[in-house]
């Protein structure tokens, strides 16, 4: 947990931690920071809040959270809706898209705004429901991926049923947008009359149907009855079931995150070959297009690799250095490393930003390499790609080359294509000679 | 021609709901016609949003017709 309500949970980090019986490692620092440059640093800090303040999308973001976007996503084709079949101006409609928009429900439920550490954007708010089906005396505002999750992919537009989800999920150590999406499988796959009403328990799992998701989430959460199939997720409800595959939204066993590679097509990259998949806080060249950064024509498959690969690179400094990915909504771009050698003392320039952020991303690659995970072992379902596209609203008939994307970023990050991994030549450029020697049988000038 | 506007993901205040057109104008005419209105930092956001006519996505040349309906989307990528 940073800054008292940030949790990293995604992709069961926490279930890790669970089956070895560790509760929490709690860390309190008592020296003191030293800071190189720090008149630097207080430059820069102005610059970020005055980058801030003039910015419209951050503007929107300070005032309404990330779910300001919501409702506009779920009609653009940037969210997915009703598990990833649907089109969200004519499945969703303006209606319930507008009540998914934080600019229609925050001014009911607001207590308070908060903020990451000393952070001049805030978009954080506490909520508070005081009556109704739901009440919360104290809650979360829901960030864009959990309405999103339990929102347009379930076709619900119940707010309260949605803040009620995300409560639980807090609470309990759900990540939203799995718990959202398998829910939004277990929707499909009974209105599609593969789970019964009897395999859930008695409830009935409509499209859309608040209360009925509600009374899901509480059965997760408990593990009770069909909640401690389903709160291990879709691909492993669906085998328990033995039945429901055809609907899984999962990218290597992990339901996709809430913005869609046929609106952002470098995603599909990301999504399915990324060394932790299903990821849409991984940057290259989807995360831009998802951002809406103008690239050129972003359905043009064509010489993706080398931005695909800059800007990945460049999100894992930015990861790793513990910076704010909406550091970017200032339209400055590379800020990291200003600040790195301003909080470090030593240089750091584009081509030490390019290098670093490389040799991470290779790194990660490596461990699943060494752990036996293969290209061909990374699935991204056909649906997220267009395959067969969509018949109506704006992605129709948009199929996304995710192996041209794929063939692109290998060739320019220097990974085999076929066994994922990193060429000799690449990881002693990057001087990962440790990792080559594992996996070159080398014994001769390399040193640990 | 009269034509209808939804706006998604962007402050509301002060934004035609309807806007009156010459005939023959395009989408790029009608976001120039509310910026001028507005006079505000949202006219970047409207410029860079997604629009939709109808129900289909269009672009800034695209003509519009009396009692076409308008969503501006503006997408907020994150979180």
């Amino acid at each position: 947990i940073n800054d008292g309500h940030r949790a990293p949970g995604r992709g069961g980090g926490g279930a890790v931690m669970g089956s070895k019986k560790l509760k929490a490692i709690a860390v309190r620092g008592t020296g003191e920071v030293k800071v190189a440059n720090p008149e630097k640093v207080l430059e820069l800090n102005k610059k970020i809040a005055a980058g801030m303040k003039d910015s419209p999308v951050a503007s929107g973001f300070g005032a309404y959270g990330t779910s300001v976007g919501t409702g506009a996503s779920a009609l653009s084709g940037d969210s997915p809706v009703k598990n990833w079949g649907g089109v969200g101006i004519v499945d969703f409609g303006d209606e319930s898209a507008t009540k998914l928009a934080a600019t229609t429900f925050d001014h009911k439920y607001k207590t308070k705004k908060y903020a990451c550490s000393n952070c001049p954007l805030g978009c954080g708010a506490e909520y508070e429901v005081k009556d109704g089906r739901w009440p919360l005396p104290q809650t979360e505002r829901p960030e864009y991926e959990t309405a999103a999750a339990f929102g347009s992919t379930c076709l619900c537009d119940d707010i309260e049923a949605i803040m009620k989800c995300n409560e639980i999920c807090n609470s309990y150590g759900f990540d939203t947008i799995s718990a959202g999406m398998t829910i939004a499988w277990a929707m499909e796959c009974y209105n599609e009359g593969v789970l019964s009403k009897e395999d859930l328990d008695g409830i009935e799992l409509t499209w859309g149907n608040g209360e009925a998701m509600v009374a899901l989430m509480e059965k997760m959460a408990e593990g009770t009855g069909v909640g401690a199939i389903l709160a291990n997720g879709s691909q492993y409800a669906a085998k328990k079931f033995g039945k429901g595959e055809e609907y899984l939204q999962t990218a290597s066993g992990i339901e996709l995150p809430m913005h869609d590679p046929r609106f952002a097509p470098g995603l599909a990259r990301i999504y399915q070959f990324d060394p932790t998949p299903g990821r849409h806080v991984k940057g290259g060249l989807g995360g831009a297009q998802m951002m809406g950064i103008p690239l050129g024509d972003k359905y043009d498959y064509r010489e993706t690799g080398y931005l695909d690969s800059k800007m990945a690179a460049g999100t894992e400094v930015n990861n790793c250095g513990g910076f704010c990915m909406f550091m970017s909504l200032t339209g400055v771009q590379g800020m990291e490393k200003e600040y790195i050698e301003a909080i470090t003392g030593r240089s750091f320039k584009e081509q030490d930003a390019d290098e670093t952020g490389l040799r991470i991303l290779t790194l990660r690659q490596s461990f699943n390499v060494r752990e036996g995970l293969r290209p061909s072992d990374m699935t991204i379902p056909s649906r997220s790609v267009g395959k067969p596209p969509l018949t109506a609203g704006p992605l129709a008939n948009v199929t996304v080359d995710n192996e041209m994307l794929a063939d692109n970023f290998f060739a320019f990050v220097g990974w085999d294509r076929e066994t994922g991994m990193p060429t000799q030549n690449t990881l002693e450029k990057l001087g990962l000679d440790f990792v080559a020697k594992d996996f070159y049988n080398l014994t001769e000038n390399i040193t640990d | 021609m009269v034509i209808k506007i939804k706006y998604y993901g962007i402050d509301t205040t002060n934004l035609p709901l309807t806007v009156e057109l010459p005939e023959n104008s395009t989408i790029e005419n009608l976001l120039d016609h509310i910026s001028e209105i507005i006079n505000d930092s949202r006219s970047s956001l409207l410029k860079s949003s997604m629009i939709l006519v109808n129900k289909a996505k269009a672009d800034n040349k695209t003509s519009l017709h009396d009692k076409d309906e308008l969503h501006v989307l503006n997408v907020l990528g994150g979180g």
